[in-house]
């Protein structure tokens, strides 16, 4: 019993194996052209040199300097040919916990029908001075190869392969598992017979948790091969010469290792398509909610479809041209060789394989009509419910041209109003003027009322007054009226990924008037509007409106307005558009937030 | 099978009681316990000092329908599950979920009652133990799952204690490797006819 690392037991090491070498294997998506751009990137032709390699993106060309997340895997090209394959040597450097050293070399292999073949050569275990490791501590190595090779190769995948293995491991795929071959010289516990492995209890258990279910275990050679429906574990002083098989017999074990993932999403890409039934029936009784979640469920799954059918076209090409290459070997020099058997249950095994990946695609096309017809109805639902809206629009349309009439007539009568108001103001002037009621004759203004022409002229005075003022009034509510609708409005679509803890500070220094956050799904939309600052060089501003989705960190769309015609709008939306990056609200990165 | 003769290690005992401890199986006959929490709690335990004869080692499997992750699971702890189903004291239950996913339950039969009543107070307090809370010795110290997390975590009601249980974070060793390259592999690769 020993204590290991930072394992939380005291292990019981019943199994330990000798001299341990350890091939892991996968299938991914590849093609030719993939394969080439892979050697692109490894810049194959300086392959003594290496590089370090990451899946880190340049979004800033303009930028003199980046920075990496502070892990380095270094990959030295061994051998390659541009649109077949690349064996290389990697150096991985990821993180581990603390008092944990790891030192982490391995070959790996990958050619044009996406065979992925890791190797390591275990020099040195934790608390093991001889060449001997236990199967317990094994498991915990495989694993962590396991998941740093992953991360190894997801900085050499195109961004369209890493979509495709997060859609099948649901955005897991680091921790996806591959086939695995244990090969080692000795094993400490050694049976009457080969079944004594199978033992139902310790034995069993250990070699389980290694390789999964235990299958079978034959006496080969000097040693054992012991069988699991994950991995192999081959005891032998000469693997050298089983080699081969034992890869291709790997591979097509990691075909079907993928095949069960891949299975599994289109099940329940089906049950979902259930689902979804009952939700378009919700969204013909008016529930408007359940047919923007179908139609969302919908755009996503044809999606998914398409990709997974994507797939499927990989694994045809790939498991063809894998028994291409098998079918190349010399028939006569495996008449009477014992591999010819494994060959033949290999390609048993791949003939297997494609029908499952024949029969899977039934399924697919099962799936995408079924949600072609799902997609039909929803259409006919969502024009159902823009018929009624547009409906609905006509009818609000119809009542506010109704109401614009009845506003005309009262503005008319007002009109009228205003002149009758004006005439009255004339005649209290003039009144105040000349005095409403005797006026003595003595007087020359008496003298003037009491002659036709005096009369005659105040009248043309009150008249002449009357329609000054009346002039007056009409201009000036013009006026008014002119300077309320001079306005310029701005409305421009960003479409931008954005730091929100940054929008959020340009916000506050801002005298916000209306902010409104708006929740569907995962998505948190918020519209805030809010006044310009108040500075010298600042053009003249009444608001600006933000639209954003604070959970997507994404600037959607910004709308401002301004009183002064002669303003450029597109000066208007530059001269913001600075404000806001000088405010290092397009700084996204996180650890850029972080530095 | 005569259940009143079957002889159960100390581990098995240990288990049958955990799992009619959690489905309150006299009183509630029709309440099975999920496969990944009782997992959760067979970690826990081991690791509390529970289950002597257990160890653990991460495997990759599917995890609350959100994916492949490596899952600390007890070999031991299945192999004595599938025993306990062998001799007719457990039972399982297989369902499907909302997720990509299917959930085995698990429940004492009607005949583990006999046996149950026959374990010693010994095997019961020691499991009884990882429901008491280590800081107000409260019995309110009960397994949290978090699905969107994917965490579990031992949380007392009194006191809210909590304790997290790294179900699905593999520990680590040290070690060195190399790089070993296939000789039947690129420019390693030798024919087929030289191999044997």
């Amino acid at each position: 019993m020993t204590a290991v690392g930072n394992i939380g037991d005291v292990l019981t090491e019943v199994i330990k194996l000798k001299n341990v070498k350890i091939a892991l294997i996968e299938w991914l998506p590849f093609d030719r052209n993939q394969l080439s751009a892979l050697n692109i990137k490894l810049d194959s032709l300086h392959k003594r040199r290496g590089h370090i390699v990451t899946a880190i993106k340049d979004d800033s060309p303009e930028n003199l300097i980046f920075k990496d997340s502070g892990v380095s895997c270094k990959v030295i090209v061994e051998d390659f040919q541009p649109s077949e394959y690349v064996s290389f040597h990697a150096s991985l450097n990821f993180p581990e916990d603390a008092g944990i050293i790891q030192k982490e070399e391995l070959s790996g292999h990958i050619n044009s029908w996406g065979r992925v073949v890791y190797g390591a050569d275990i020099v040195e275990v934790e608390n093991s001075s001889d060449e001997w490791v236990s199967l317990d501590v094994l498991t915990r190595i495989i694993v962590d190869l396991t998941m740093d090779t992953s991360q190894m190769i997801d900085s050499l995948l195109t961004e369209y392969q890493r979509n495709l293995l997060d859609l099948v491991f649901m955005d897991e795929s680091s921790k996806r598992s591959k086939y695995l071959l244990i090969m080692a010289e000795d094993i400490s516990i050694r049976p009457e017979t080969p079944d004594g492995f199978l033992d139902g209890e310790e034995l069993q258990n250990e070699i389980e948790q290694v390789i999964g279910v235990l299958h079978k275990v034959e006496k080969i050679d000097d040693g054992y091969l012991i069988r699991g429906n994950v991995g192999q574990i081959v005891i032998s002083n000469h693997v050298n010469e089983f080699e081969q098989t034992l890869l291709e017999s790997g591979f097509s074990s990691a075909i079907k290792i993928f095949l069960d993932d891949y299975s599994a999403i289109i099940w329940h890409l089906w049950d979902e398509s259930r689902l979804i039934e009952k939700d378009i029936d919700k969204a013909m009784l008016g529930d408007i909610t359940s047919l923007t979640k179908a139609q969302n469920w919908i755009a996503r799954a044809s999606s998914d479809a398409i990709m997974l059918g994507d797939i499927l076209s990989y694994l045809r090409d790939s498991i063809s041209d894998f028994i291409e290459d098998l079918t190349k070997e010399d028939p006569t020099r495996l008449k009477d060789d014992p591999i010819l058997l494994e060959l033949k249950q290999i390609m048993n095994d791949s003939q297997i394989t494609t029908k499952r990946v024949n029969d899977t695609q039934k399924v697919i096309h099962g799936l995408e009509s079924k949600m072609m017809a799902l997609r039909d109805f929803s259409n006919t639902l969502a024009e159902k419910h823009m018929r009624k809206l547009s409906d609905s629009m006509a009818q609000n349309t119809k009542s506010l041209s109704q109401m614009t009439e009845s506003n005309n007539r009262a503005s008319d009568a007002l009109s009228i109003i205003e002149l009758i108001l004006a005439g009255s103001v004339i005649i209290d002037i003039v009144l105040v003027l000349v005095g409403e009621y005797a006026i003595p004759e003595w007087t020359w203004l008496g003298q003037l009322f009491s002659s036709g022409i005096g009369n005659l002229l105040i009248m043309l005075i009150t008249v002449t007054l009357w329609i000054g003022v009346f002039v007056f009034l009409r201009l000036s509510k013009r006026k008014l009226e002119s300077t309320a609708v001079k306005r310029q409005l701005g409305s421009n679509v960003i479409g931008k990924r954005c730091n929100v803890a940054a929008l959020e500070r340009f916000i506050e220094g801002r005298n916000v008037t209306l902010r409104n956050t708006d929740r569907e799904g995962d998505s948190r939309i918020v519209t805030v509007t809010c006044e310009p600052s108040s500075k010298k060089d600042q053009p003249e501003l009444d608001y600006i409106t933000l639209l954003y989705d604070a959970s997507e960190r994404f600037l959607i769309q910004m709308d401002f307005e301004t009183p002064d015609m002669t303003l450029d709008l597109d000066e208007c939306y530059e001269h913001i558009l600075k404000e806001m990056v000088g405010a290092g609200v397009f700084n996204n990165l996180d650890y850029d937030e972080s530095c | 099978m005569n259940t009143d003769e079957l002889e159960l290690t100390i581990e098995q005992k240990e288990l049958l009681y955990l799992i009619s401890r959690l489905t309150d199986h006299l009183n509630c006959p029709d309440t099975w316990v999920k496969e990944t929490p009782l997992q959760a709690l067979m970690f826990h335990a081991i690791r509390k000092g529970l289950f002597n004869d257990y160890d653990y080692a991460p495997i990759s499997s599917s995890f609350l329908g959100q994916g492949r992750k490596f899952v600390n699971i007890s070999k031991e702890g299945e192999d004595d599950l599938g025993d306990l189903r062998e001799l007719g004291l457990l039972e399982t239950i297989r369902l499907s979920s909302s997720k990509p996913d299917f959930i085995t339950g698990y429940r004492p039969t009607i005949r583990s009652a006999k046996q149950l009543s026959q374990f010693t107070n010994e095997v019961k307090s020691r499991i009884d133990s990882l429901f008491i809370c280590p800081k107000c010795n409260e019995p309110t110290f009960n397994l949290v799952i978090d699905v969107d997390s994917s965490s579990f975590l031992m949380k007392c009601k009194s006191c809210s204690y909590n304790e997290d249980i790294p179900l699905i974070e593999p520990e680590d060793v040290s070690y060195s490797t190399k790089a070993y390259f296939f000789k039947t592999l690129g420019k390693h690769k030798t024919p087929r006819e030289d191999t044997k």
